[in-house]
């Protein structure tokens, strides 16, 4: 079986629509509710990045500060891990995924690059039919 | 699939509670009693605000 999933539709300043391959995941808040979040599936980030702001709401704990380095540029991090949950019509995998926390303001979604993420599904983007399939790797 | 405008939250965060978005801001913290009011499963996206590259 494998989760089939449509890109959203991102509307751009030009006012043109681009489909991109966000997909739904699900997690909980500092609170303990539960919460569904639009996340980018990044194939060319290493990990996945949480947005400072986002990370409060969370409540993940905090790593160390590093520096690493994005396209543009250096930008200070800190470490932590977020329990999510992908859902299709018949399943639903969780998985524990590190990330990195940006501690500047940002103005970037949550993005899922591979570390932590991609060792669990074998991933297929059919950019033609606007949709992504993630499949669980079988362990 | 109908197609929802988001354009005007560019570079705000959304909350859709029951179909309809109850908070929007640039600044996530500034809206979480909303998230924690929405008596179902709120969804949560961020609206672009032109090309992103990230990473």
């Amino acid at each position: 079986m494998a989760i089939v999933l449509r890109y959203s539709n991102v509307r751009r300043p030009d006012n043109t629509l681009r489909h991109a391959p966000f997909i739904p995941i699900y997690t909980y808040d500092a609170s303990g509710k539960r919460l569904v979040f639009d996340a980018l599936v990044d194939s060319g980030a290493d990990t996945t990045v949480v947005p400072k702001d986002l990370a409060l709401v969370l409540g993940l704990n905090e790593g160390n500060e590093l520096e690493t380095r994005g396209i543009g540029g250096p930008v200070r991090v800190r470490s932590s891990k977020l329990a999510l949950t992908v859902k299709g019509q018949h399943e639903a995998y969780s998985v524990n995924v590190p990330v990195l926390i940006l501690q500047d303001q940002s103005n970037i979604p949550l993005i899922l690059g591979r570390n932590g993420f991609f060792e669990e599904f074998h991933i297929t983007f059919r950019q033609d039919q606007e949709k992504i399939v993630l499949k669980k790797v079988l362990t | 699939m109908k197609e929802v405008d988001y354009s005007k939250y560019a570079g705000e965060w959304i909350v859709v509670c029951n179909n309809r978005i109850v908070a929007h801001a640039k600044d996530l913290t500034k809206i979480q009693g909303k998230i924690r009011k929405c008596k179902t499963t709120p969804r949560i996206t961020k609206v672009l605000e032109g090309e992103v590259l990230i990473f």
